[in-house]
């Protein structure tokens, strides 16, 4: 579970493109492709170890037109898979 | 003296040629030289002078057969395993003796000179699909490793016989003369009256097979650059030898090709839908 004060930061050994907005993550650790799509892209993008959970969100709500709870839920959601998909820590 | 000392004399040999490179295969049983060659049939090539070819051999030892490949004994059973094998360790040499190449396990089918690669997992449909799409008369380049230019996105043929764990599924039906073994079928393309191409052929389409039973009607459904080129790279064979860990090259061939997940059904429909003139 990721909390609103968490900081997540990207695991090392990860190689990111970007392409037509969103993204592929090659984790060469897991041996294991993954693809972002331009909203998951933009929020891997404000993972940087310094950002909280709770900034990211706050982007996201000033980037896209979504609701605050929405935004929210969806990042929280999205940084909980990562997390178990070992991308980020 | 010394020729004779390092290479025994065996009763068939055969030269071929993958990707420009040579390579012989020579048995003192008539009947495996005859499997090698049906399977390799369409990479006959002359013996090549000023170089030296990889030389691959297989002999019977107290009726089990053993395969040398390069000088290094490295299977022995029976005639479905040693050719198995044998594709195996040729793939791979293949791969480290063309590192430029970009290669991808994929069939490989094209028409009016552009190519459609069809890549999947093993299960997905795949053999059986390139088989039906050889047999529907469509051009036959491979039905297992894609070799691909990355410069220009050209495919170069790699057509030996089409392997089949089994009968194709009806209405297909196998031409006469198929060779069996244990484990599989090979169809000489040939047989099914497709026209084998030898010359590369430009990446136009890259569809991802799927198969479900629960799918009753095929479907194209389109796949964005970056959904592509993951999959595209999952199905490449030596990627990692590409620079950037051969990310770039994966999505700029993913940018060539109209990239589309297969989501096969009934054979003859889902031959339809590739072959159909206004199929994506």
């Amino acid at each position: 579970m990721v909390r609103p004060l968490d900081v997540p930061r990207r695991r090392e050994g990860l190689h990111l493109r970007e392409v037509d907005g969103e993204a592929v993550i090659l984790d060469l650790h897991g041996e294991r492709m993954h693809t972002l799509n331009p909203t998951a892209a933009f929020i891997f993008r404000e993972i940087d170890g310094k950002h909280s959970a709770q900034d990211i969100w706050e982007a996201v709500v000033s980037f896209f037109d979504v609701q605050p709870r929405d935004a929210q839920r969806d990042t929280l959601s999205l940084l909980a898979q990562l997390h178990e998909l070992r991308i980020i820590e | 003296v010394t020729a004779s000392i390092a290479r025994p004399a065996v009763g068939c040999e055969a030269s071929y040629a993958a990707f420009s490179f040579p390579f012989e295969v020579a048995s003192p049983s008539p009947e495996v030289a005859a499997a090698v060659d049906f399977i390799y049939r369409e990479m006959r090539a002359p013996r090549a002078h000023g170089s030296t070819p990889l030389r691959i051999e297989i002999r019977k030892r107290n009726e089990i057969l053993e395969l040398s490949f390069d000088g290094v004994t490295t299977a022995s059973g029976g005639l479905g395993d040693i050719l198995h094998q044998l594709d195996n360790e040729l793939t791979i040499f293949l791969e480290r003796a063309r590192p430029r190449l970009y290669f991808v396990h994929a069939a490989v089918l094209a028409e009016d000179g552009r190519g459609t690669l069809l890549v999947g997992e093993s299960g997905a449909g795949k053999s059986t699909t390139s088989y039906a799409l050889a047999a529907s008369g469509m051009g036959y380049l491979s039905d297992e490793m894609a070799a691909i230019e990355p410069e220009t996105g050209r495919i170069h043929p790699y057509p030996r016989a089409i392997c089949l764990k089994g009968d194709p599924p009806p209405p297909l039906r196998l031409p006469p003369g198929c060779l069996r073994t244990e484990w599989t079928v090979h169809v000489s393309p040939a047989a099914l009256s497709a026209p084998i191409v030898k010359e590369p052929v430009s990446l136009d389409r890259a569809l991802f097979v799927r198969y479900s039973p629960a799918n009753r009607q095929p479907a194209l459904r389109p796949l964005s650059r970056a959904e592509a080129a993951a999959r595209l790279y999952q199905g490449a064979l030596n990627q990692l030898v590409h620079p950037g860990l051969g990310l770039d090259v994966t999505l700029e061939l993913a940018a060539r090709a109209r990239c589309f997940e297969l989501l096969s059904a009934g054979i003859e429909e889902t031959v339809r839908l590739i072959r159909q003139p206004a199929a994506p």
